[in-house]
């Protein structure tokens, strides 16, 4: 089996792989079947005024309200978008609902940092199955309020 | 797990940095059983942990820091005075 640095990639870890494979795979499948909805347009809107436009002043103020907790969600759906905006030559000025047509998978953009974190999660909680068990432990911390767009 | 991955929510988030900060706050632990020069990383990537955990969700943030100690303090054999210095 091939050893680089220390890690192996013996049978334990190849299982492993094949599930995230399979995750990213059912990840990527839902992408393509899904559309984007308004609270994919809050997220993208509220998060690239946060990487955009920050306001000393305003704080985490934004047009979805105040937003005293869980802002990281709206800063990690809005990069990848902030991103590509700047790549593309978009003005700052370009709604995302304009930028649709405009931008490429705008909907994987606005989600990968989510799939990202959840791959990262599920390797390091070996696999799907302890990952599964994190979540709820998670959502139960989290009021809803926390990750709704006011 | 797919559901949490597949839209913008801070649950995804906030079980990352739960996760993280606590299997951090073992290994910071488990090297302060060596020596003083392999601490520093990994103190620095415990902070960052925690500050991702509390950029995600501020509750998750105090329960990560109240484990961390817990797991430190328990894990720390004979350096528990590093933890909470007198």
């Amino acid at each position: 089996m091939p050893k680089v640095s220390g890690f192996q990639f013996n049978r334990p870890q190849q299982l492993a792989a094949v599930l995230l494979l399979l995750l990213l795979a059912q990840c990527l499948w839902v992408f393509h079947r899904q559309t984007l909805t308004s609270r994919d347009y809050d997220f993208a809107r509220c998060g690239r005024e946060m990487w955009e436009r920050p306001n000393p002043l305003a704080g985490y103020f934004t047009s979805c309200g105040n937003i005293p907790d869980g802002a990281l969600a709206y800063r990690i759906a809005g990069l990848p978008l902030t991103l590509q905006r700047v790549l593309a030559g978009q003005a700052a000025d370009a709604s995302t609902w304009e930028l649709r047509h405009e931008l490429g998978y705008v909907l994987v953009l606005l989600h990968s940092g989510f799939l990202l974190t959840g791959l990262i999660l599920g390797e390091h909680c070996g696999g799907s199955p302890g990952a599964s068990m994190a979540i709820p432990a998670a959502s139960s911390l989290s009021p809803s309020t926390a990750s709704r767009p006011r | 797990m797919i559901h949490a991955c597949t839209y913008p929510n801070n649950e995804i988030l906030t079980a990352f940095g739960l996760f993280a900060s606590l299997y951090t706050a073992m290994g910071v632990a488990h090297a302060m059983q060596g020596p003083p020069r392999k601490w520093r990383s990994r103190i620095v990537l415990l902070t960052l942990t925690l500050a991702f955990t509390a950029a995600s969700h501020v509750a998750a943030f105090l329960l990560a820091l109240l484990l961390s100690i817990g797991l430190m303090a328990y894990l720390a054999v004979g350096r528990r005075a590093y933890i909470a210095p007198s």
